[in-house]
């Protein structure tokens, strides 16, 4: 689902066409596997259909046909609201915390609070484990445990250089 | 590159250029003294008190004179090591800025060498007023005058060392200074980021012994061999003496170890705990209040003589008067560089003292530690220097109850004077005893 | 949320300029008895700062820290100097040993400072390096010590006089993961044992996990919703 969101993410960024969105969710993931454009526009008819979506302008001049896409007031709504949304903590692969984060820093609303909640959710969580750690007695138990902290340690890590990183860039395409 | 060794000396505060000035003037005077004395003929025609008549005694007086050196040798080491630190650092500065190592070290030499030769020159004024101070009276002038037996004649009027042995003097001075100003140098790493001081983990060993143990097996050969006795009784003097001296380090070393295993409070273990890790420039200072105690313990008897043979001239009491003037002087300097060196490890380490203040101890705590620390060192050696230096003299001296009377209170007034000073210094040093234990001094980011 | 009926150690709108620069623009911080408190924010935020001031090493230009109520300033030096010995116990990242002294006569000290028996301040030292696990350190000097066995060393040394607040300025900073893993457990063990509150400054987070709650100093402020009814 959250294909969709980034999009939204894109797309509140100022209206664009299909082919757009897949270079701009491609730029900015370099490390994921590249957009289908099948996936682009099924996610944007979905979005259509939801209403967060509308068709700008057609233009035909004798090309393939460009549409350009724009987002609703329903879907700027929608996506503040995800936006609000933590992420839970954990799960290694952590997509949707990247996908959420970098939407969320880039559009600069309230990236600060965005952090701050989702830090208070992995550390709840952290905290959660580090109590588990001190009551269980075996070795290999306490290795597992110390597996997950580290790794939500790094996602931390990781949110706090990313939003230095927008801080002092800017809106780098 | 004289007037970059200018600027540099400059830079290294005048204070510390006058002090070394200072001492070798005394020690260059003192050496004069000294010629002139060997250059006495066995029978001078002059008088003397009996040190400097009777030729048998009078070697070991000119040796003595010259061993009186060997306190403000001392004293000219501790002024080259204040700030030894700083001047360091900023001899590597100059190696940064392309500089060789001799030409920084040609440097170092001029920055020490150009006050001593300005104070081996200067010796000639202290030679001067020694002589005006203590000269002995010719038979022509006495003459005119009335006989009087001990007068405390100490330095020839007749005769004078002649130019070359002057310029020996005062080439031998310099030389001295900068020797000590590169012993200060020594065990010191530098490299042209930074001066640090390499740490002498190496406790001080009591080579010291074995010249005394040599003194000793050489005394009643000097007794028995009526020839050697002059030269041998020198020799034996000499190795007690520089015997002695180079114990102190080790000697504050085993004090401090058996006081940290039975203090009973903080400060105590504080200050023992830094004799042990540092004896040695406490060692030195010890040396140096023991020999100066020797000194005052001698003059008091010397002056008790005075008394004694009722002697009572104002210009002899002036001439005493400025004698233990000279030595308050050299105690306060030696007691003052005790002080800057208990507070220069505080400094060392800031954040381990900031957080020793942080954990509960007060400026009270601190200071009580420095005074423990430099009143252990110097206190015990005064005591030892000064009955040493009051029972050397003291068979010469006419016996009267004001002598013994001045020799008891100097006995009792020259510890006392050297706790004073310890007190003053420290509490002198307190802007740099507040400094290193600075709040400041603890934060991290 | 904290009132400061139950605030054992407080800050109430600290301001601490160095110079021209702010470190803290009115910060404030309640600490309740036995709780474990992580102070976290980037470096310059004025975290150490907040700490040094609430240990009554540093004395705020504005704002007042108060101990069981009574506020610090009230305090004469020596009453100061008292409650930093009794009260009070201080980690700092590192360097904070006496290096003359051995490991046992370091712990020993803040008991010393106190005038206490020398045997019977050992006796208490060697026992905290025991339950620090340090016992066999207790004859070694510090530069003879690993960071983390140093670290145990000055632990032990805050917490020697039974304090009630120990303030460690990250103390595992300087130490690699492992080391400081065990320091940080011995610390908050033996904190919790002897029932001391903990407020731990530090970036780490990690460390920020051990403890019960966390502030966020930004900019010589607390962020975010730390609400405190500050009721005098």
């Amino acid at each position: 689902m959250s294909v969709q969101h980034v999009l939204m993410g894109v797309l509140a960024e100022g209206p664009a066409h299909g082919y757009d969105l897949k270079r701009a969710y491609d730029e900015r993931f370099p490390g994921a596997k590249a957009l289908a454009y099948g996936q682009v526009y099924s996610a944007l008819s979905r979005l259509q259909q939801d209403g967060l979506v509308e068709v700008a302008e057609t233009l035909q001049d004798g090309g393939p046909e460009r549409t350009t896409y724009a987002l609703t007031a329903e879907g700027r709504k929608a996506l503040d609201a995800w936006l609000a949304e933590t992420e839970p903590a954990g799960g290694y692969a952590a997509v949707d915390l990247v996908r959420k984060a970098t939407t969320a820093l880039r559009l600069g609303a309230d990236a600060g609070g965005f952090l701050r909640r989702q830090r208070a959710v992995h550390l709840a969580r952290m905290r959660d484990l580090v109590q588990q750690q001190q009551q269980v007695r075996d070795a290999g138990a306490r290795i597992a445990i110390d597996h997950t902290i580290y790794h939500l340690d790094a996602d931390l890590k990781w949110l706090e250089t990313a939003a230095a990183r927008v801080a002092t860039k800017g809106d780098k395409a | 590159m004289t007037r970059l060794a200018w600027t540099l000396a400059r830079a290294g505060g005048w204070s510390r250029m006058l002090l070394v000035t200072l001492c070798t003037a005394v020690v260059s005077g003192l050496l004069l003294v000294a010629v002139a004395l060997l250059l006495l003929p066995a029978n001078p025609e002059e008088m003397f008190f009996n040190l400097v008549a009777d030729p048998g005694v009078r070697g070991g007086t000119t040796f003595g004179t010259v061993l009186l050196t060997l306190p403000i040798l001392l004293l000219l080491h501790q002024a080259v090591r204040l700030g030894t630190a700083a001047r360091e650092r900023r001899l590597a500065a100059l190696r940064l800025a392309g500089a060789t190592p001799g030409q920084v070290r040609l440097l170092g030499a001029l920055e020490v060498g150009i006050p001593s030769f300005v104070g081996g020159v200067l010796g000639l004024l202290v030679y001067g007023l020694l002589r005006l101070m203590f000269g002995g009276t010719s038979y022509a002038e006495a003459s005119s005058a009335p006989f009087r037996q001990q007068q405390l004649r100490l330095v020839p009027t007749t005769v004078t060392p002649a130019w070359w042995q002057v310029l020996l003097v005062i080439l031998a001075v310099t030389l001295l200074g900068v020797a000590v100003g590169a012993l200060a140098s020594r065990g010191l790493v530098v490299t042209p980021l930074g001066v640090t001081r390499r740490q002498r983990t190496a406790p001080p060993r009591p080579w010291g012994f074995l010249l005394l143990v040599l003194a000793a097996a050489l005394a009643p050969l000097v007794y028995l061999h009526q020839s050697l006795s002059t030269v041998g009784g020198m020799v034996c003097v000499a190795l007690a003496v520089v015997g002695i001296a180079s114990l102190a380090p080790w000697v504050t070393y085993r004090v401090g170890h058996r006081l940290t295993r039975r203090a009973r409070s903080a400060t105590m273990l504080l200050a023992a705990s830094r004799m042990v890790a540092d004896p040695r420039p406490l060692g030195r200072a010890a040396a140096a209040v023991g020999a100066i105690g020797l000194v005052s313990g001698g003059s008091a008897a010397l002056t008790a003589d005075l008394f004694g043979t009722n002697n009572l001239e104002s210009f002899y009491i002036v001439s005493m008067v400025i004698v233990f003037g000279a030595l308050l002087a050299a105690l306060a300097v030696v007691v003052w560089t005790l002080a800057v060196h208990t507070v220069e490890s505080l400094l060392e380490r800031k954040r381990s003292t900031a957080a020793l203040v942080a954990g509960g101890a007060s400026l009270r705590d601190l200071e009580l530690a420095q005074r423990t620390e430099c009143a252990l060192a110097a206190v015990p050696l005064a005591v030892l220097g000064v009955v040493l230096g009051t029972a050397a003299l003291g068979f010469l001296v006419v016996t009267t109850s004001t002598g013994v009377v001045l020799m008891l209170t100097n006995l009792v007034v020259t510890p006392a004077l050297t706790w004073l000073a310890v007190v003053v210094a420290v509490r002198l040093v307190r802007p740099w005893t507040l400094r290193a234990g600075a709040a400041a001094n603890l934060r991290t980011e | 949320m904290n009132t400061t009926n139950e605030a054992l150690l407080a800050a109430h709108g600290l301001h601490k300029a160095f110079g021209r620069t702010e470190a803290l623009r009115g910060a404030s911080l309640s600490v309740a008895a036995g709780e474990t408190v992580a102070v976290t924010g980037r470096s310059g935020s004025g975290k150490s700062t907040l700490l040094l001031c609430l240990a009554g090493v540093l004395r705020p230009e504005a704002g007042e820290v108060t101990y069981g109520g009574r506020s610090l300033d009230a305090l004469s030096e020596a009453e100061r100097t008292r409650l930093r010995r009794r009260e009070l116990g201080l980690v700092l990242q590192f360097g904070q040993l006496v290096p003359e002294l051995r490991a046992v006569d370091n712990v020993a000290l803040p008991l010393l400072l106190e005038r206490h028996d020398r045997a019977a301040s050992r006796r208490a030292a060697l026992g905290w390096l025991e339950r620090l696990g340090a016992l066999d350190l207790a004859e070694a000097r510090p530069g003879e010590l690993s960071g983390g066995e140093a670290q145990r060393v000055a632990v032990a040394r805050a917490l020697v006089s039974g304090p009630k607040v120990v303030l460690a300025d990250e103390p595992t900073g300087a130490l690699d993961t492992v080391s400081g893993e065990q320091v940080l457990d011995a610390l908050l063990s033996a904190a919790r044992d002897a029932g001391a509150s903990v407020v731990l400054v530090t970036h780490d987070n990690r460390v920020a996990a051990h403890a019960d709650r966390e502030v966020v100093v930004s900019d010589g402020r607390i962020e975010g919703a730390e609400s405190f009814a500050v009721t005098r």
